[in-house]
């Protein structure tokens, strides 16, 4: 086996010289026979006559040679290659639309899955990423703090482990606030995760006053002036001196979020109880594992170290699953990663779909030209090349016209990603966002096996037919292609997929224009909100409630300003979730939110029974809610809950009063079902924190910006402001997610329809082509032009209705899916299922036209002359 | 050149140029001449086929080639025998005994 490759090898590396040999072996064997024969009597010119006749061709015995010698089949590749480009270059205009064809497929393709990588496989960009990795258990990743310790203190099978607490933060540089994701974390985060500083130092301490803040904040903020270190910041009332500057690869470990500032944990005051309860799960764990040790290992171990302190503490319904402890690839959050995975595998699927709808393109492209090439393969086979040989060129075509695509596709995804990464902070409004779709390793190697992939796809069956050529029939003159199907598959199948792009994007445009069309339940326009904080250190929640009366009242004395009101979350943004039951029955689980009594005249909710909140219902009164119609009904069927008592909790359950019914609005999404609802007063049920303040207009709510941030600065008193807009511009925001969705949905779906009448166009002209001799007897005999024009066309229309009634049965299966993967997605209405329709028809209609016109357009007598 | 030229069984080529270097290596034109004489002149190999299985041969590692010197005096490429193909003749030799020997029988017993 050995020697049979290394004689191959031989035979390969050193062509020229085997080349040499064998001909010098030949010539030898020649002249000895002559020789020969001269001995016997011949005269030499009768000799060599002889011996050259005896011989055979010289070449023909060399060709046999080398394929005995096994070299053929990749040496053949190297003049196969070089054949086909030159076949391509004779026709640039087959070469540019079939490699345009795979180079858009294959771009999108390696476009997603570059979000893929970057949510699923690519590890983080620390040192030896391969050892570090994230605590999780049943699919959250956050543990108590006291978990934490006895994790930190008993295992062995790690270096070190660090907790981190990711939260929504404030940074404030010289008196200007703005929103950040921040990470709370232990001293040893960054020699656990590996994280070196870009400038300056990490702070390696758990009580240091000092914070590392992130490439992006340097750069917006201070210039990237390296004078940064040691200056001053504040967040969440802290003083931090800035110790160093992050890399600009690293966005912490919230991803998709971008973490903009990281400060030791034992600086934030608020975190001084949370990290003694056991039973608060807010800290995410990662660790890195010993040389000797797997995160098998590491897993088994942190499940014995917890095992004897479950059983002693929390309730056994919380301890059953158990930990795991897993290397850290793509998002690290396991919550986020799951919701990511399905949108990117979604996106995977639909992608593929388009690639497979330029694959079967380029095939039926093959299959003209191999039809058209037919005598030259003809000629090929007589010649003497194997059916085999025939194949094994029409391959290496395609695998050429695949490496076409394949680097058509990577200069393309450089410029999707680019658009991919840019539109991503648009997500989710507040935060800001930070992927990177790089075009590494494990991406190139995709688009790589991708689009050998394609080769094969595309390029088998064509090659298969074409290489099935008989020598001598196809001599005659005669074209035999067969007469091709009436309803050829791959057509069909292609306008199925590209149908099913089209609908699934539209029924994302339906969702969309539902959500934009949606009554909120809450007046949108003519209303203004703040989101403020109170950053005074200690200050008692007393104390922040008298701040915000003030800050009402003088807003309320603004010219332009009708109405204040505060609430702890806006609505499309609920911030609690709890249980609420009656005394006696199940357990309805709500959202929840803390409202002042003039929330529902300002948000024009109505209270329909009962009261609205008073100035009253302070902490030292009864508890008291407002429950929304949908929990109303909830919880009482058949009768009043005005007056009842409530128990609010999933564990520990505490009673209120129930004194009115609010109408139904959008709770989490616009256009959705009415949601079970719950309302605190803001007076009863505000512990600090972030705070909305709504504010209803008479004039314009963009003119009163500026004013409301300058009145709320104005108080002092360390009133912090974020962000000031019209709620309609929130609203907006509140379905960007689903508009970005839309919008790459409708490209591809764009992409696919594009393509697919591409080829829709490609078939129809070839057929016209084969038939032009059947056309011109046709007329010949009397047949009028429109009869030919509507026959060509009609031809075209049946695949594209086949093509569209199976893609929309196949939809509403399709329809349950998008379900799953969004639960504001419905399944497509009677209108876009028409109109999606509607537009494949029209296309097949327009791609049909002009061979139909080719067609009706044939002289008869041009036509026969053939003959 | 004889008349009584037959077609050679197959397979049976490589059993033959095996035989042909048993006893020492040769060249190509003297394994074919080689061939002729000792058959009597009934067994001529076209170059056509001799060449590809020596080729062959050599791959599987039952031959060796290596650069001589002919009697004339000229560069000639020589084809010997490896151990491999040593034994490979004598699994050979058995197989066309027993082939011949059976076919002798099947022909002989009317």
């Amino acid at each position: 086996m050995l020697s049979d490759l290394l004689h191959r090898l031989r035979n390969l590396f050193h062509r020229d010289a085997v080349e040499r040999e064998l001909d010098e072996e030949m010539r030898f064997h020649l002249e000895q026979q002559v020789d020969a024969y001269m001995r016997e009597g011949l005269d030499r010119h009768q000799a060599v006559r002889r011996a050259r006749l005896e011989f055979g061709g010289l070449e023909q015995i060399k060709d046999e040679h080398r394929d005995a010698r096994g070299i053929g089949v990749i040496a053949h590749l190297g003049r196969d290659l070089r054949h086909g480009l030159r076949q391509f270059r004779r026709s640039p205009a087959f070469t540019a639309l079939a490699v345009l064809c795979l180079g858009l497929a294959i771009g999108v393709n390696t476009s997603i899955f570059g979000v893929l990588n970057s949510v699923l496989f690519r590890p983080m960009p620390v040192q030896q990423p391969e050892r570090l990795i994230v605590v999780s258990r049943n699919d959250t990743a956050t543990f108590s703090y006291p978990t934490y310790r006895d994790f930190r203190d008993r295992n062995h099978t790690l270096v070190g482990l660090a907790a981190s607490l990711p939260s929504e933060s404030d940074l404030d540089i010289d008196g200007n606030s703005t929103f950040v994701a921040a990470e709370a974390v232990s001293g040893n985060y960054s020699r656990v995760i590996g994280v070196q500083t870009m400038l300056g130092r990490w702070f390696s301490s758990d009580t240091e006053p000092a914070a590392v803040i992130s490439y992006a904040v340097w750069q917006r903020h201070f210039n990237l002036d390296t004078d940064v270190l040691g200056r001053t910041i504040r967040s969440e009332s802290q003083s931090y001196s800035i110790a160093g500057v992050a890399p600009r690869e690293f966005s912490g470990i919230f991803a998709p979020l971008r973490t903009d500032i990281w400060v030791p944990i034992g600086t934030r005051p608020t975190l001084v109880a949370l990290r003694e309860n056991r039973t608060a799960r807010s800290f995410m764990l990662f660790g890195r594992l010993t040389d000797a040790a797997t995160a098998t290992q590491a897993s088994s171990e942190l499940n014995a170290i917890e095992a004897p302190l479950a059983t002693a503490g929390t309730s056994p319904s919380e301890a059953v699953a158990p930990i795991v402890a897993d290397e850290v690839r793509g998002i690290a959050n396991v919550a986020n990663r799951r919701r990511a995975q399905v949108a990117a595998t979604f996106l995977t699927v639909v992608v593929g779909l388009v690639l497979l709808i330029a694959c079967v393109n380029v095939g039926n492209l093959l299959l003209v030209r191999g039809a058209v090439r037919q005598r030259e393969f003809a000629l090929r086979r007589a010649l003497g090349a194997s059916r085999h040989r025939v194949l094994q060129q029409l391959l290496a075509e395609s695998l050429l016209l695949a490496i076409g695509g394949g680097i058509c596709g990577l200069v393309l995804a450089r410029w999707t990603n680019a658009l991919l990464e840019r539109s991503l902070p648009l997500v989710q409004g507040i935060f800001p966002q930070q992927l990177k779709f790089d075009l590494d390793w494990r991406v190139i190697t995709f688009t790589a096996v991708v689009s050998l992939l394609t080769t094969v796809l595309c390029g088998l069956l064509p090659a298969w037919r074409a290489s099935r050529t008989d020598g001598l029939v196809a001599f005659k003159g005669e074209i035999l292609v067969g007469t091709p199907r009436r309803r050829p598959l791959g057509l069909i199948a292609q306008v199925v997929m590209s149908f099913v792009l089209l609908l699934v994007a539209g029924t994302f445009v339906q969702t969309l224009v539902r959500m934009q069309t949606a009554d909120p339940g809450f007046a949108v326009n003519g209303r203004l909100y703040a989101y403020s904080f109170i950053s005074t250190p200690g200050i008692a929640s007393a104390a922040t409630r008298q701040i915000y009366s003030r800050a009402l009242d003088e807003l309320k004395a603004l010219p332009g300003i009708r109405n204040a009101t505060l609430s702890y979350s806006l609505p499309l943004m609920p911030t609690g979730s709890d249980c609420v039951a009656r005394t006696s029955g199940p357990r309805i689980p709500t959202t929840t939110g803390s409202v002042d009594p003039e929330y529902f005249q300002t948000m024009k909710i109505d209270v329909v029974a009962g009261r609205t909140f008073t100035a009253s219902d302070t902490p030292g009164n009864g508890a008291v809610v407002i429950v929304n119609e949908r929990l109303a009904n909830g919880l009482w069927p058949n009768g009043s809950p005005i007056g009842q008592r409530v128990m609010i909790g999933c564990h520990d359950a505490t009673a209120a009063t129930v004194i009115g019914i609010a109408r139904n609005s959008s709770i989490r999404s616009l256009g959705e079902t009415p949601q079970p609802h719950l309302y605190f007063p803001f007076a009863q049920h505000f512990s600090g924190g972030l705070t909305a303040i709504l504010v209803e207009t008479s004039t314009p709510p963009g003119s009163l910006v500026e004013p409301v941030r300058r009145t709320l600065l104005a108080l002092g008193q360390g009133v912090r402001v974020y962000t000031v807009q019209p709620l309609s511009e929130y609203v907006d925001q509140s379905y960007s997610a689903i508009r970005w969705q839309t919008s790459v949905l409708t490209t591809f779906g764009l992409l696919a329809l594009v393509l697919a009448a591409i080829g829709l166009y490609g078939v129809i002209t070839y057929r016209v082509a084969l038939r032009t001799r059947e056309i011109g007897v046709r007329m010949a005999l009397g047949a009028s032009r429109r009869n030919v024009f509507r026959e060509v066309v009609g031809q075209g229309l049946s695949i594209a209705l086949i093509g569209v009634a199976i893609g929309e049965v196949l939809t509403i299966m399709v329809g349950r899916l998008l379900g799953a993967l969004d639960p504001d997605i419905q399944p497509p209405g009677i209108i876009v299922l028409t109109v999606t329709g509607l537009i494949w028809i029209v296309v097949s209609i327009l791609a049909t036209y002009v061979p139909a016109a080719r067609a009706s357009g044939v002289n008869p007598l041009i036509a026969l002359r053939y003959e | 050149m004889s008349d009584e030229q037959i077609d050679l069984p197959q397979g049976t080529l490589d059993l033959l140029i095996l035989k042909t270097l048993a006893l020492e290596p040769r060249h190509g034109w003297a394994i074919s001449e080689r061939l002729h004489q000792i058959s009597s002149a009934t067994l001529r190999i076209r170059q056509g086929s001799l060449y590809p299985a020596l080729h062959r041969l050599e791959r599987r590692g039952w031959i060796k080639a290596s650069w001589g010197t002919s009697d004339n005096n000229r560069r000639a490429k020589y084809y010997g025998l490896t151990k491999k193909g040593r034994t490979r003749l004598q699994t050979e030799i058995s197989a066309w005994r027993k082939l011949t020997t059976a076919v002798a029988q099947v022909i002989e017993s009317v």
